[in-house]
């Protein structure tokens, strides 16, 4: 057996290593701006804009504006009141879409594309090179929806003080609503929680996150000094028993 | 070899200590230069003061009913006797250099009968500012820095306090309350101690100042920004007066 043949299958199999390996390896490669920037301009420049200020071709025409990515303000975070978000919050928001607005669901695009077009939208902020997202959230299992939970659930959005911009019954008809403005002095108003859907996710936990963090940007203060774990989650609860079909999410019927 | 391996190893570990020596040296002495010096401001409006305008509390009864008696005006221009500018903020703008430990001690912010108290803040960068909420209704806390990385904090209980703490020095930003749309206050932070609120006098006093010449600027929410240059000498004492056109 010569020492060429030896070399020749070390060298096949070598081959068949790398291929093999290949792909792998391609689906761990670090997100790519480059990338990101041509999936922005095909999907994301008519609202955001070419410089990330939010002001696309279509901007004029949405209510609430769209994201001017300059500040490296978010709204949906699992993250700290005035903190960057995470890129995995940043990838709910595009797979997801923000129900309400203008602002579609990008689920067919795969994950490495999103994460593509996230690391596009950093380079807009500065902030993403000299700061860190804080520590996310930690969101107790949820406990059994119960009549109960509900009606404690209410005291809690008394004791809070919900109702000064959402209203009484949270239809986003409080005594403050009118007078409400964004960081950017938009005029803006508080979400109506009897519309059913809401726009930072579907589920209970999302709605937690909501309120527990706050809303960047936003006169939606984070709750987190004021509202314990155990309490968040009776609200989350009689929030939800305010729309027939969050009601209906919850499986339960309950009086609001 | 031997030897100068061990050679380069002690000299790195001495360097090392003296480093981490010198390093907590520093937190205890980071004083820039300081003295005697000081400089009393006068901030004045020429001419008559505008008329004092009343805020609407009504977006909240308990505001409304605070205030039932005793209407709220605007804070934003407030003249006291003699066209005393009051909450202006005057401070060195240029002219020290060095690093000044921040306090320890917090400033206060209350939030009490729908309204910041102190209505401008001059504070040091890494000071801690403690956020009171007075009134039994819900306030949220929303300051709006460039620099420093800002906040939303809900605070619907009365007595509710919390700390937060602007890490760099930033030129004056806004505070605002969205729940109540007339509540405003402004912060700003500095790398150095030498800054001042105008009081009902309209005067602010810059103490322990070096030798030196310095850029001190006024600053005030309506009337804007004035700038002076005075020079010191060692434990000297000056006036200067910054004269807004109303």
């Amino acid at each position: 057996m010569s020492s060429k043949l030896t070399k020749r299958l070390s060298v096949g199999s070598a081959l068949c290593v790398v291929m093999w390996t290949l792909p792998a390896s391609a689906a761990d490669e670090p997100p790519s701006p480059r990338r990101g920037a041509d999936v922005y301009r095909r999907y994301c420049i008519t609202c955001h804009g070419e410089r990330g200020d939010g002001a696309g071709e279509f901007a004029p025409y949405t209510t609430p504006k769209p994201r001017d990515f300059r500040q490296g303000t978010f709204k949906w975070r699992s993250t700290p009141s005035g903190s960057l978000p995470l890129v995995s919050d940043l990838e709910r928001t595009i797979r997801d879409g923000v129900y309400w607005t203008v602002m579609p669901s990008f689920f067919p695009l795969n994950e490495r594309v999103r994460r593509d077009v996230i690391a596009y939208i950093q380079t807009f902020s500065p902030r993403w090179t000299s700061d860190q997202p804080g520590m996310p959230l930690q969101i107790p299992p949820e406990p059994a929806h119960t009549p109960d939970s509900v009606a404690k659930g209410r005291a809690v959005y008394e004791k809070q003080n919900c109702a000064q911009c959402h209203g009484d019954r949270g239809a986003g008809d409080g005594p403050a609503a009118k007078t409400l403005t964004d960081d950017w002095g938009n005029p803006t108003v508080p979400f109506d929680l009897t519309k059913g859907y809401m726009k930072g996710g579907t589920t209970g936990a999302d709605l937690y996150r909501v309120f527990m963090t706050g809303l960047n940007g936003t006169p939606m203060p984070s709750f987190v000094e004021s509202i314990a774990p155990g309490e968040a989650w009776d609200l989350v609860h009689y929030i939800q028993s305010l729309s027939a079909s969050q009601r209906a999410h919850s499986n339960q019927q309950v009086k609001p | 070899m031997k030897p100068l391996t061990l050679l380069a190893a002690v000299a790195t570990t001495t360097a090392l200590l003296a480093h981490i020596s010198s390093s907590n040296g520093v937190a205890s002495a980071a004083q820039g230069p300081t003295g005697t010096a000081r400089i009393v401001v006068k901030v004045v409006l020429s001419g008559p003061a505008p008329p004092a305008v009343k805020v609407q509390t009504s977006a909240d009864p308990y505001c409304a009913k605070v205030h039932q008696a005793d209407p709220l005006f605007s804070q934003t221009v407030q003249v006291g006797t003699d066209g005393a500018l009051i909450d202006s903020l005057v401070f060195v703008k240029d002219g020290v250099s060095g690093t000044y430990a921040a306090p320890k001690t917090p400033v206060t912010l209350d939030q009490k009968g729908c309204v910041y108290i102190p209505h401008v803040i001059g504070m040091m960068a890494g000071q801690p500012l403690e956020i009171l909420n007075s009134d039994p209704t819900l306030h949220n806390i929303h300051p709006l820095p460039v620099v420093n990385a800002g906040f939303n904090i809900g605070m619907p209980v009365q007595g509710m306090k919390q700390t937060r703490v602007f890490q760099k020095p930033e030129p004056v930003f806004h505070v605002k309350c969205d729940v109540h749309s007339w509540m405003s206050a402004y912060v700003a932070t500095f790398a150095h101690p030498f800054f001042g609120v105008s009081n009902k006098q309209g005067t602010v006093e810059l103490t322990n100042l070096p030798a030196g010449t310095f850029q001190i600027q006024a600053w005030h929410e309506k009337y804007g920004v004035q700038v002076q240059s005075v020079s010191l000498s060692a434990g000297e004492t000056k006036q200067i007066t910054f004269t807004y056109k109303g």
